[in-house]
Protein backbone atom coordinates (compact mmCIF):
# COMPACT_ATOMS: atom_id res chain seq x y z
CA UNK A 1 0.00 0.00 0.00
CA UNK A 2 1.12 3.53 -1.08
CA UNK A 3 2.06 5.60 1.98
CA UNK A 4 0.97 9.53 2.34
CA UNK A 5 1.95 11.74 4.25
CA UNK A 6 0.11 14.42 6.40
CA UNK A 7 1.50 17.41 7.77
CA UNK A 8 -0.54 19.30 10.68
CA UNK A 9 0.10 22.95 11.64
CA UNK A 10 -0.45 24.38 14.31
CA UNK A 11 -0.81 28.63 13.60
CA UNK A 12 -0.43 29.26 17.44
CA UNK A 13 3.18 31.51 19.35
CA UNK A 14 4.94 28.83 18.57
CA UNK A 15 3.78 27.03 15.10
CA UNK A 16 4.11 23.70 15.73
CA UNK A 17 4.53 21.48 12.71
CA UNK A 18 3.54 17.69 12.80
CA UNK A 19 4.44 15.21 9.99
CA UNK A 20 3.02 12.04 9.90
CA UNK A 21 3.40 8.90 7.54
CA UNK A 22 0.64 6.61 7.36
CA UNK A 23 -0.81 3.95 4.89
CA UNK A 24 -3.45 5.04 2.41
CA UNK A 25 -6.64 4.85 2.87
CA UNK A 26 -5.91 4.91 6.82
CA UNK A 27 -8.52 7.59 8.82
CA UNK A 28 -7.23 9.20 11.98
CA UNK A 29 -8.98 11.30 14.35
CA UNK A 30 -7.46 15.30 14.21
CA UNK A 31 -7.74 16.75 17.58
CA UNK A 32 -6.81 20.82 17.75
CA UNK A 33 -6.23 21.93 21.25
CA UNK A 34 -5.39 25.45 22.04
CA UNK A 35 -3.04 26.67 24.10
CA UNK A 36 -3.92 28.76 27.21
CA UNK A 37 -5.56 32.07 26.35
CA UNK A 38 -6.02 30.85 22.87
CA UNK A 39 -8.91 29.17 21.08
CA UNK A 40 -9.46 26.77 17.72
CA UNK A 41 -10.85 28.78 15.17
CA UNK A 42 -10.69 26.57 11.87
CA UNK A 43 -9.13 24.37 9.59
CA UNK A 44 -7.15 25.39 6.61
CA UNK A 45 -10.62 23.53 4.30
CA UNK A 46 -12.55 25.57 6.28
CA UNK A 47 -13.92 22.58 8.44
CA UNK A 48 -14.42 23.86 12.22
CA UNK A 49 -14.61 21.32 14.52
CA UNK A 50 -11.47 20.95 16.92
CA UNK A 51 -12.14 17.34 16.61
CA UNK A 52 -12.63 15.48 13.52
CA UNK A 53 -11.95 11.92 11.63
CA UNK A 54 -10.75 12.36 8.17
CA UNK A 55 -9.71 9.46 5.50
CA UNK A 56 -5.91 9.90 4.40
CA UNK A 57 -6.03 8.93 0.14
CA UNK A 58 -3.42 11.52 -0.71
CA UNK A 59 -0.71 13.66 0.21
CA UNK A 60 -2.72 15.96 3.06
CA UNK A 61 -1.40 19.80 4.56
CA UNK A 62 -3.49 20.94 6.97
CA UNK A 63 -3.63 24.15 9.27
CA UNK A 64 -5.19 24.66 12.33
CA UNK A 65 -5.73 28.29 12.81
CA UNK A 66 -6.18 29.28 16.34
CA UNK A 67 -7.13 32.70 17.55
CA UNK A 68 -5.90 34.40 21.32
CA UNK A 69 -8.35 35.01 23.88
CA UNK A 70 -7.80 38.45 24.19
CA UNK A 71 -11.42 39.11 25.12
CA UNK A 72 -10.44 38.65 28.74
CA UNK A 73 -7.68 41.06 28.17
CA UNK A 74 -8.90 43.70 26.36
CA UNK A 75 -9.65 46.13 29.21
CA UNK A 76 -10.82 48.62 27.24
CA UNK A 77 -11.13 52.05 28.48
CA UNK A 78 -13.84 52.64 30.87
CA UNK A 79 -14.49 56.91 32.67
CA UNK A 80 -15.90 56.94 35.94
CA UNK A 81 -17.67 60.26 36.10
CA UNK A 82 -18.91 61.30 39.73
CA UNK A 83 -18.99 58.02 40.83
CA UNK A 84 -22.38 57.94 39.20
CA UNK A 85 -21.33 57.26 35.86
CA UNK A 86 -19.57 54.59 33.59
CA UNK A 87 -18.65 55.90 30.06
CA UNK A 88 -16.98 52.98 27.58
CA UNK A 89 -14.48 55.45 25.74
CA UNK A 90 -16.03 55.05 22.23
CA UNK A 91 -14.09 57.74 20.83
CA UNK A 92 -10.47 56.20 21.55
CA UNK A 93 -11.67 52.84 21.00
CA UNK A 94 -13.19 53.52 17.62
CA UNK A 95 -9.98 55.45 16.87
CA UNK A 96 -8.18 52.48 17.29
CA UNK A 97 -10.14 50.44 14.53
CA UNK A 98 -13.04 48.98 16.81
CA UNK A 99 -16.45 49.85 15.86
CA UNK A 100 -19.76 48.17 17.85
CA UNK A 101 -22.99 49.89 18.14
CA UNK A 102 -24.72 50.26 22.16
CA UNK A 103 -26.29 47.17 21.79
CA UNK A 104 -23.08 45.41 21.21
CA UNK A 105 -21.86 46.80 24.90
CA UNK A 106 -23.02 45.00 27.96
CA UNK A 107 -22.16 45.69 31.24
CA UNK A 108 -21.91 43.28 34.31
CA UNK A 109 -21.59 43.48 37.91
CA UNK A 110 -18.90 41.35 39.36
CA UNK A 111 -20.23 38.37 41.56
CA UNK A 112 -17.08 36.74 43.06
CA UNK A 113 -14.52 36.54 40.37
CA UNK A 114 -14.91 38.46 37.11
CA UNK A 115 -16.25 35.62 34.75
CA UNK A 116 -14.03 34.79 31.85
CA UNK A 117 -15.52 35.95 29.06
CA UNK A 118 -13.66 33.56 26.25
CA UNK A 119 -17.08 31.16 25.75
CA UNK A 120 -18.70 34.59 25.12
CA UNK A 121 -20.70 33.65 28.07
CA UNK A 122 -21.13 35.51 31.67
CA UNK A 123 -21.20 32.59 34.17
CA UNK A 124 -22.66 34.06 37.05
CA UNK A 125 -22.21 37.88 37.43
CA UNK A 126 -25.25 40.12 37.09
CA UNK A 127 -26.15 41.24 33.75
CA UNK A 128 -26.90 45.34 34.42
CA UNK A 129 -27.86 46.85 31.51
CA UNK A 130 -26.65 47.87 27.29
CA UNK A 131 -25.06 50.56 25.94
CA UNK A 132 -22.05 52.89 26.08
CA UNK A 133 -22.91 53.79 29.53
CA UNK A 134 -23.98 52.22 32.64
CA UNK A 135 -25.73 54.50 35.61
CA UNK A 136 -27.78 53.31 38.63
CA UNK A 137 -29.08 55.93 39.64
CA UNK A 138 -26.93 56.57 42.64
CA UNK A 139 -23.22 56.84 43.74
CA UNK A 140 -21.64 53.26 42.47
CA UNK A 141 -19.58 53.67 45.61
CA UNK A 142 -20.07 50.16 47.66
CA UNK A 143 -21.90 48.64 45.66
CA UNK A 144 -19.57 46.44 43.42
CA UNK A 145 -16.84 45.92 41.03
CA UNK A 146 -18.37 46.75 37.06
CA UNK A 147 -16.77 45.70 33.43
CA UNK A 148 -18.45 45.69 30.05
CA UNK A 149 -18.08 43.20 27.44
CA UNK A 150 -17.98 44.71 23.92
CA UNK A 151 -18.73 42.56 20.41
CA UNK A 152 -16.60 44.06 18.38
CA UNK A 153 -17.19 41.32 15.56
CA UNK A 154 -18.54 44.06 13.23
CA UNK A 155 -14.74 45.97 13.08
CA UNK A 156 -12.82 45.39 10.05
CA UNK A 157 -10.76 42.05 9.77
CA UNK A 158 -7.42 42.22 10.60
CA UNK A 159 -7.70 43.48 14.10
CA UNK A 160 -6.61 42.41 17.07
CA UNK A 161 -9.37 41.09 18.49
CA UNK A 162 -12.69 40.93 16.54
CA UNK A 163 -15.32 38.96 18.42
CA UNK A 164 -15.65 40.05 22.37
CA UNK A 165 -13.56 42.77 24.82
CA UNK A 166 -13.54 43.08 28.17
CA UNK A 167 -13.38 46.88 29.38
CA UNK A 168 -11.29 47.27 32.41
CA UNK A 169 -13.00 46.64 35.83
CA UNK A 170 -13.78 49.95 37.92
CA UNK A 171 -13.71 48.90 41.76
CA UNK A 172 -16.58 50.30 43.92
CA UNK A 173 -16.56 47.45 46.08
CA UNK A 174 -16.48 49.16 49.41
CA UNK A 175 -15.84 53.31 49.74
CA UNK A 176 -13.45 52.44 53.12
CA UNK A 177 -11.14 50.70 50.85
CA UNK A 178 -8.42 52.13 49.78
CA UNK A 179 -8.11 52.53 45.65
CA UNK A 180 -6.97 49.81 43.56
CA UNK A 181 -3.81 50.18 41.69
CA UNK A 182 -4.88 51.31 38.22
CA UNK A 183 -3.70 51.30 34.95
CA UNK A 184 -4.06 53.92 32.35
CA UNK A 185 -4.38 54.07 29.41
CA UNK A 186 -5.32 50.58 29.13
CA UNK A 187 -5.85 50.43 25.19
CA UNK A 188 -2.44 51.91 23.83
CA UNK A 189 -0.14 52.00 20.78
CA UNK A 190 3.05 49.72 20.90
CA UNK A 191 5.60 51.57 23.67
CA UNK A 192 2.77 54.47 24.48
CA UNK A 193 3.80 55.30 27.88
CA UNK A 194 1.12 54.01 31.06
CA UNK A 195 0.57 55.03 34.19
CA UNK A 196 0.23 52.57 37.21
CA UNK A 197 -1.38 54.39 39.62
CA UNK A 198 -2.91 54.12 43.61
CA UNK A 199 0.18 52.40 44.38
CA UNK A 200 0.52 52.13 48.62
CA UNK A 201 3.67 54.39 48.78
CA UNK A 202 4.17 52.49 52.44
CA UNK A 203 4.90 49.13 50.66
CA UNK A 204 7.18 47.81 47.99
CA UNK A 205 5.56 47.73 44.99
CA UNK A 206 6.66 44.83 42.38
CA UNK A 207 5.37 44.86 38.68
CA UNK A 208 5.86 42.29 36.38
CA UNK A 209 4.46 42.15 32.87
CA UNK A 210 3.48 38.71 31.22
CA UNK A 211 2.31 38.00 27.37
CA UNK A 212 -0.40 35.70 26.57
CA UNK A 213 1.49 32.65 26.68
CA UNK A 214 2.72 33.92 30.06
CA UNK A 215 6.10 34.97 28.80
CA UNK A 216 7.24 37.44 32.03
CA UNK A 217 8.71 40.14 29.61
CA UNK A 218 9.49 42.89 32.45
CA UNK A 219 9.83 43.38 36.21
CA UNK A 220 10.29 46.55 37.90
CA UNK A 221 10.27 47.18 41.61
CA UNK A 222 9.77 50.69 43.61
CA UNK A 223 8.98 51.84 47.06
CA UNK A 224 7.80 54.93 48.75
CA UNK A 225 5.84 55.46 45.20
CA UNK A 226 2.31 56.08 44.33
CA UNK A 227 2.60 56.17 41.18
CA UNK A 228 4.97 54.46 38.29
CA UNK A 229 5.08 54.72 34.56
CA UNK A 230 5.62 51.89 32.58
CA UNK A 231 5.98 51.31 29.24
CA UNK A 232 3.54 49.58 26.86
CA UNK A 233 5.01 46.46 25.05
CA UNK A 234 6.64 47.15 21.41
CA UNK A 235 4.70 44.33 20.12
CA UNK A 236 0.49 44.48 19.35
CA UNK A 237 -0.85 42.17 21.54
CA UNK A 238 -3.24 41.33 25.12
CA UNK A 239 -0.60 41.82 28.41
CA UNK A 240 -0.77 41.28 32.01
CA UNK A 241 0.63 43.62 34.85
CA UNK A 242 1.03 42.18 37.80
CA UNK A 243 1.11 44.14 40.78
CA UNK A 244 1.97 43.17 44.06
CA UNK A 245 1.63 45.96 46.68
CA UNK A 246 2.78 44.58 49.89
CA UNK A 247 0.26 41.90 50.86
CA UNK A 248 -2.13 43.05 47.75
CA UNK A 249 -2.16 41.90 44.32
CA UNK A 250 -3.59 42.92 41.64
CA UNK A 251 -3.49 41.74 38.21
CA UNK A 252 -4.25 44.19 34.88
CA UNK A 253 -4.24 44.03 31.30
CA UNK A 254 -3.95 46.26 28.66
CA UNK A 255 -3.89 45.46 25.07
CA UNK A 256 -1.87 46.92 21.98
CA UNK A 257 -3.11 47.74 18.97
CA UNK A 258 -0.96 48.82 15.97
CA UNK B 1 -61.62 115.14 4.44
CA UNK B 2 -64.15 113.17 2.54
CA UNK B 3 -64.18 110.25 4.66
CA UNK B 4 -64.02 112.10 8.09
CA UNK B 5 -67.00 113.89 6.78
CA UNK B 6 -68.79 110.41 5.78
CA UNK B 7 -67.91 109.25 9.17
CA UNK B 8 -69.27 111.88 10.83
CA UNK B 9 -72.63 111.90 9.01
CA UNK B 10 -72.49 107.78 9.71
CA UNK B 11 -71.72 108.80 13.46
CA UNK B 12 -74.88 111.11 13.77
CA UNK B 13 -76.93 109.55 11.94
CA UNK B 14 -79.13 107.75 14.21
CA UNK B 15 -79.16 111.02 16.41
CA UNK B 16 -80.94 113.27 12.75
CA UNK B 17 -83.34 110.04 12.07
CA UNK B 18 -86.51 110.86 13.29
CA UNK B 19 -87.66 108.30 15.11
CA UNK B 20 -85.24 105.99 17.83
CA UNK B 21 -85.40 103.70 20.12
CA UNK B 22 -83.15 102.80 23.28
CA UNK B 23 -83.01 98.99 24.49
CA UNK B 24 -81.10 97.12 27.22
CA UNK B 25 -80.15 93.87 28.21
CA UNK B 26 -79.01 91.60 29.48
CA UNK B 27 -76.84 88.65 28.05
CA UNK B 28 -74.77 85.34 28.60
CA UNK B 29 -71.98 84.97 26.04
CA UNK B 30 -70.29 80.84 25.92
CA UNK B 31 -67.75 79.61 23.65
CA UNK B 32 -64.10 78.98 22.76
CA UNK B 33 -61.21 80.78 23.35
CA UNK B 34 -57.61 80.63 21.79
CA UNK B 35 -54.65 82.33 20.86
CA UNK B 36 -53.41 83.02 17.56
CA UNK B 37 -49.89 82.20 18.19
CA UNK B 38 -46.75 81.74 15.91
CA UNK B 39 -42.69 81.31 16.41
CA UNK B 40 -39.90 82.69 14.00
CA UNK B 41 -37.50 80.11 16.53
CA UNK B 42 -36.95 77.37 13.51
CA UNK B 43 -36.56 74.87 16.45
CA UNK B 44 -40.17 75.42 17.92
CA UNK B 45 -43.34 74.90 16.57
CA UNK B 46 -46.67 76.12 18.30
CA UNK B 47 -49.80 76.33 17.68
CA UNK B 48 -53.44 77.82 20.09
CA UNK B 49 -55.16 75.31 22.27
CA UNK B 50 -59.09 76.09 23.04
CA UNK B 51 -60.95 76.41 26.23
CA UNK B 52 -64.18 77.25 27.31
CA UNK B 53 -65.04 80.77 28.14
CA UNK B 54 -68.47 82.18 29.17
CA UNK B 55 -68.89 86.00 30.49
CA UNK B 56 -72.30 87.65 31.38
CA UNK B 57 -73.08 91.00 30.01
CA UNK B 58 -75.03 94.19 30.26
CA UNK B 59 -75.61 96.13 27.58
CA UNK B 60 -77.83 99.62 26.52
CA UNK B 61 -78.46 100.25 22.26
CA UNK B 62 -79.20 103.47 20.69
CA UNK B 63 -80.77 102.61 17.50
CA UNK B 64 -81.96 105.46 14.85
CA UNK B 65 -84.36 104.29 12.21
CA UNK B 66 -83.88 105.23 9.20
CA UNK B 67 -86.21 103.16 7.11
CA UNK B 68 -89.17 101.41 8.23
CA UNK B 69 -86.55 98.37 7.65
CA UNK B 70 -82.96 99.41 8.53
CA UNK B 71 -81.95 101.36 11.97
CA UNK B 72 -78.07 102.58 12.81
CA UNK B 73 -76.79 102.81 16.28
CA UNK B 74 -74.37 101.96 18.77
CA UNK B 75 -74.24 99.86 21.85
CA UNK B 76 -72.12 100.48 24.74
CA UNK B 77 -71.54 97.59 26.99
CA UNK B 78 -70.00 96.13 29.70
CA UNK B 79 -69.26 92.26 30.95
CA UNK B 80 -67.31 90.02 33.56
CA UNK B 81 -66.51 86.57 32.28
CA UNK B 82 -63.97 83.68 32.64
CA UNK B 83 -62.24 81.41 30.12
CA UNK B 84 -59.32 79.42 29.51
CA UNK B 85 -56.89 79.28 26.74
CA UNK B 86 -53.51 77.77 25.88
CA UNK B 87 -50.78 77.37 23.35
CA UNK B 88 -48.89 73.95 23.27
CA UNK B 89 -46.27 73.09 20.77
CA UNK B 90 -43.19 71.32 20.28
CA UNK B 91 -38.94 72.81 21.49
CA UNK B 92 -35.53 71.83 20.66
CA UNK B 93 -32.53 73.58 22.79
CA UNK B 94 -29.10 73.09 22.36
CA UNK B 95 -26.67 74.15 25.02
CA UNK B 96 -23.02 73.34 25.90
CA UNK B 97 -22.27 72.53 30.02
CA UNK B 98 -18.91 71.87 31.87
CA UNK B 99 -18.64 69.71 34.60
CA UNK B 100 -16.47 70.48 37.77
CA UNK B 101 -13.97 68.36 36.40
CA UNK B 102 -13.91 69.95 32.99
CA UNK B 103 -15.49 67.50 31.04
CA UNK B 104 -17.80 69.12 28.13
CA UNK B 105 -21.60 68.06 27.93
CA UNK B 106 -23.18 69.11 24.70
CA UNK B 107 -26.77 69.06 25.77
CA UNK B 108 -29.66 68.68 22.78
CA UNK B 109 -33.30 69.18 24.97
CA UNK B 110 -36.52 68.36 23.44
CA UNK B 111 -40.07 68.70 24.62
CA UNK B 112 -43.73 69.03 23.57
CA UNK B 113 -45.39 71.29 26.46
CA UNK B 114 -48.88 72.78 26.72
CA UNK B 115 -49.14 76.07 28.33
CA UNK B 116 -53.19 76.54 29.81
CA UNK B 117 -53.86 80.38 30.87
CA UNK B 118 -57.44 80.59 32.85
CA UNK B 119 -58.04 83.99 33.73
CA UNK B 120 -61.27 86.20 34.80
CA UNK B 121 -61.87 89.05 32.64
CA UNK B 122 -64.07 92.18 32.89
CA UNK B 123 -64.78 93.86 29.40
CA UNK B 124 -66.53 96.89 27.93
CA UNK B 125 -67.55 97.39 24.75
CA UNK B 126 -68.58 99.99 21.99
CA UNK B 127 -69.90 98.87 18.93
CA UNK B 128 -71.66 100.18 15.87
CA UNK B 129 -75.15 98.62 15.59
CA UNK B 130 -77.37 98.08 12.71
CA UNK B 131 -80.90 96.00 12.39
CA UNK B 132 -81.93 95.02 9.51
CA UNK B 133 -85.36 94.11 10.23
CA UNK B 134 -85.05 91.34 12.71
CA UNK B 135 -81.47 90.75 12.04
CA UNK B 136 -78.97 92.41 14.51
CA UNK B 137 -75.20 93.36 13.36
CA UNK B 138 -72.57 94.98 15.91
CA UNK B 139 -69.06 95.64 14.81
CA UNK B 140 -66.45 97.61 17.17
CA UNK B 141 -64.16 97.25 19.58
CA UNK B 142 -63.96 95.57 22.77
CA UNK B 143 -61.43 96.23 26.10
CA UNK B 144 -60.63 93.73 27.73
CA UNK B 145 -59.42 93.57 31.03
CA UNK B 146 -57.91 89.68 32.33
CA UNK B 147 -57.86 89.42 36.09
CA UNK B 148 -57.01 86.49 38.58
CA UNK B 149 -55.22 84.92 36.15
CA UNK B 150 -53.28 81.20 36.76
CA UNK B 151 -51.36 79.63 33.88
CA UNK B 152 -49.80 76.05 34.38
CA UNK B 153 -47.14 74.64 32.33
CA UNK B 154 -47.28 70.38 31.04
CA UNK B 155 -44.34 69.25 29.01
CA UNK B 156 -44.58 66.01 27.90
CA UNK B 157 -41.83 63.53 26.18
CA UNK B 158 -39.22 65.70 27.58
CA UNK B 159 -35.52 64.09 26.00
CA UNK B 160 -32.41 65.17 27.31
CA UNK B 161 -29.71 63.66 25.83
CA UNK B 162 -25.91 64.94 27.32
CA UNK B 163 -23.32 64.38 24.95
CA UNK B 164 -19.55 63.79 26.00
CA UNK B 165 -17.84 65.00 22.87
CA UNK B 166 -14.39 63.68 24.82
CA UNK B 167 -15.71 60.08 24.64
CA UNK B 168 -18.19 59.78 21.65
CA UNK B 169 -20.99 58.82 24.55
CA UNK B 170 -24.56 60.35 24.31
CA UNK B 171 -26.22 59.69 28.22
CA UNK B 172 -29.87 60.18 27.79
CA UNK B 173 -32.84 60.90 30.31
CA UNK B 174 -30.62 59.72 33.30
CA UNK B 175 -30.74 61.15 36.54
CA UNK B 176 -26.84 62.29 36.83
CA UNK B 177 -26.89 64.20 33.42
CA UNK B 178 -30.87 65.69 33.80
CA UNK B 179 -33.87 63.78 33.54
CA UNK B 180 -37.56 64.86 33.94
CA UNK B 181 -40.61 63.10 34.60
CA UNK B 182 -43.13 62.40 31.66
CA UNK B 183 -46.43 64.81 32.38
CA UNK B 184 -44.51 67.09 34.89
CA UNK B 185 -46.89 69.59 35.38
CA UNK B 186 -45.43 73.69 36.52
CA UNK B 187 -47.09 76.53 37.68
CA UNK B 188 -46.28 79.55 36.09
CA UNK B 189 -45.24 82.13 38.18
CA UNK B 190 -47.33 85.71 38.15
CA UNK B 191 -43.55 87.26 36.98
CA UNK B 192 -43.54 84.81 33.90
CA UNK B 193 -46.89 85.07 33.14
CA UNK B 194 -47.53 86.38 29.64
CA UNK B 195 -51.42 87.11 30.20
CA UNK B 196 -51.50 91.32 29.29
CA UNK B 197 -52.76 93.52 31.74
CA UNK B 198 -55.55 94.70 28.76
CA UNK B 199 -56.11 94.31 25.23
CA UNK B 200 -58.41 95.11 22.63
CA UNK B 201 -60.55 93.23 20.43
CA UNK B 202 -62.13 93.94 17.71
CA UNK B 203 -65.51 92.03 17.53
CA UNK B 204 -68.42 91.48 15.46
CA UNK B 205 -71.65 90.07 16.47
CA UNK B 206 -74.82 88.74 13.90
CA UNK B 207 -77.98 87.96 15.17
CA UNK B 208 -81.44 87.91 15.32
CA UNK B 209 -84.51 89.00 17.65
CA UNK B 210 -87.72 87.59 18.28
CA UNK B 211 -90.27 90.03 19.90
CA UNK B 212 -92.85 88.74 22.53
CA UNK B 213 -94.12 91.59 23.46
CA UNK B 214 -93.99 95.09 22.59
CA UNK B 215 -91.42 96.07 24.80
CA UNK B 216 -89.26 93.03 25.19
CA UNK B 217 -87.37 90.12 23.04
CA UNK B 218 -85.22 87.40 23.19
CA UNK B 219 -82.17 87.36 20.78
CA UNK B 220 -79.59 84.62 19.80
CA UNK B 221 -76.29 85.82 18.06
CA UNK B 222 -73.08 84.48 16.89
CA UNK B 223 -69.79 86.57 17.70
CA UNK B 224 -66.49 86.14 17.32
CA UNK B 225 -63.74 88.64 19.22
CA UNK B 226 -59.40 88.76 17.37
CA UNK B 227 -57.04 90.77 19.75
CA UNK B 228 -55.69 93.60 17.42
CA UNK B 229 -52.65 93.93 19.14
CA UNK B 230 -49.79 91.13 19.20
CA UNK B 231 -49.23 90.19 22.98
CA UNK B 232 -46.29 88.61 22.49
CA UNK B 233 -43.97 90.09 24.88
CA UNK B 234 -40.68 88.72 23.57
CA UNK B 235 -38.03 88.54 20.98
CA UNK B 236 -37.57 84.66 19.99
CA UNK B 237 -33.46 85.54 19.44
CA UNK B 238 -32.82 86.15 22.88
CA UNK B 239 -34.76 82.86 23.87
CA UNK B 240 -33.71 81.56 27.15
CA UNK B 241 -33.54 77.53 26.93
CA UNK B 242 -37.24 76.11 28.16
CA UNK B 243 -35.55 73.11 30.05
CA UNK B 244 -32.55 74.11 31.43
CA UNK B 245 -29.90 71.48 33.23
CA UNK B 246 -27.67 73.40 35.89
CA UNK B 247 -24.04 72.41 35.38
CA UNK B 248 -22.63 69.59 37.34
CA UNK B 249 -20.45 71.46 39.67
CA UNK B 250 -20.59 69.36 43.29
CA UNK B 251 -18.85 66.42 43.21
CA UNK B 252 -20.86 65.40 46.61
CA UNK B 253 -23.99 66.02 44.90
CA UNK B 254 -23.38 66.00 41.12
CA UNK B 255 -27.00 65.23 40.36
CA UNK B 256 -28.35 68.44 38.23
CA UNK B 257 -30.67 70.49 38.68
CA UNK B 258 -33.19 70.66 36.12
CA UNK B 259 -35.43 73.60 35.58
CA UNK B 260 -38.46 74.76 33.32
CA UNK B 261 -38.71 77.93 32.17
CA UNK B 262 -41.22 80.08 30.24
CA UNK B 263 -42.62 79.35 26.49
CA UNK B 264 -43.09 83.25 25.97
CA UNK B 265 -39.79 83.63 24.64
CA UNK B 266 -40.81 80.98 21.85
CA UNK B 267 -43.72 82.99 21.09
CA UNK B 268 -43.04 85.83 18.21
CA UNK B 269 -46.82 86.49 17.96
CA UNK B 270 -50.18 85.81 20.42
CA UNK B 271 -53.60 87.52 19.57
CA UNK B 272 -56.62 86.62 21.55
CA UNK B 273 -59.37 84.69 19.61
CA UNK B 274 -63.20 84.30 20.95
CA UNK B 275 -66.22 83.19 19.40
CA UNK B 276 -69.35 81.68 20.39
CA UNK B 277 -72.73 82.65 20.90
CA UNK B 278 -74.59 85.31 22.97
CA UNK B 279 -78.16 84.89 24.30
CA UNK B 280 -80.05 87.71 25.83
CA UNK B 281 -82.92 89.16 27.12
CA UNK B 282 -83.73 92.78 25.98
CA UNK B 283 -85.94 95.24 26.68
CA UNK B 284 -86.93 98.81 25.82
CA UNK B 285 -86.20 102.00 27.82
CA UNK B 286 -87.53 104.45 25.63
CA UNK B 287 -90.49 107.17 26.68
CA UNK B 288 -91.48 108.14 23.50
CA UNK B 289 -93.40 106.52 21.15
CA UNK B 290 -90.48 106.51 18.55
CA UNK B 291 -89.69 102.98 20.35
CA UNK B 292 -93.39 101.64 19.83
CA UNK B 293 -93.08 102.48 16.19
CA UNK B 294 -89.95 101.42 15.86
CA UNK B 295 -91.25 97.79 17.50
CA UNK B 296 -94.30 97.84 15.48
CA UNK B 297 -92.48 98.67 12.42
CA UNK B 298 -90.25 95.69 13.25
CA UNK B 299 -93.09 92.96 14.44
CA UNK B 300 -95.36 94.54 11.37
CA UNK B 301 -92.29 93.72 8.79
CA UNK B 302 -91.79 90.50 10.41
CA UNK B 303 -95.24 89.44 9.77
CA UNK B 304 -96.93 91.75 7.39
CA UNK B 305 -93.92 92.83 4.82
CA UNK B 306 -93.67 96.43 3.73
CA UNK B 307 -97.42 97.10 5.20
CA UNK B 308 -96.39 99.61 7.80
CA UNK B 309 -94.33 102.76 7.90
CA UNK B 310 -92.80 104.35 9.88
CA UNK B 311 -94.78 107.97 11.72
Amino acid sequence: MQRKLLIILWLALSVPIMAIDVPCGTWLTLRATAVEDWHFERWSDGNTDSVRLIEITSDTTLYAHFAPNCGDYAALPVISLYDWLLLLDVQTIQAKGYFFAEENVTWYRVRGAPDKIDEGVSADDERMATGYYLTIDQSFQGTGDYYAVVDVSGSPSGLLCTSLMRSELVHYTSSAAPPAPLLEPTMVRPSEPQRLLHLNPDQPTTVTIFDMNGHRLQTLSAKGVERLSIQAAPVAGCYQVLVQNGDQRTVLRYIVVN
Amino acid sequence: MTKKIIIILIAFLPLIAQAHTSMVSIGVRGGGQTYLSSTTDPSSSVQGTFGGTGTVDLRYTFYGCLTDRFGIGFTLGAGVGYGSAGIKGHHTDTYTNFDYLGNQMDYTVSSAFKQTDRFAKGEATLMASFCFGNVILNIGPRFMVPFSASSSLTITDANIDAYYPAYNVHIVNEQITGKLDDNSKFKIQNSQCAIPKYTLLMCAEIGYEWYFSAKSCLGFQLYADIGVWNSATTNPLTTNPLIQVAPITDATNPVPQVSVGSIEPLISSRRYLDFGVRVYYAFSVSKDRGYKSHFNSRKDTRLHRNRYRWD
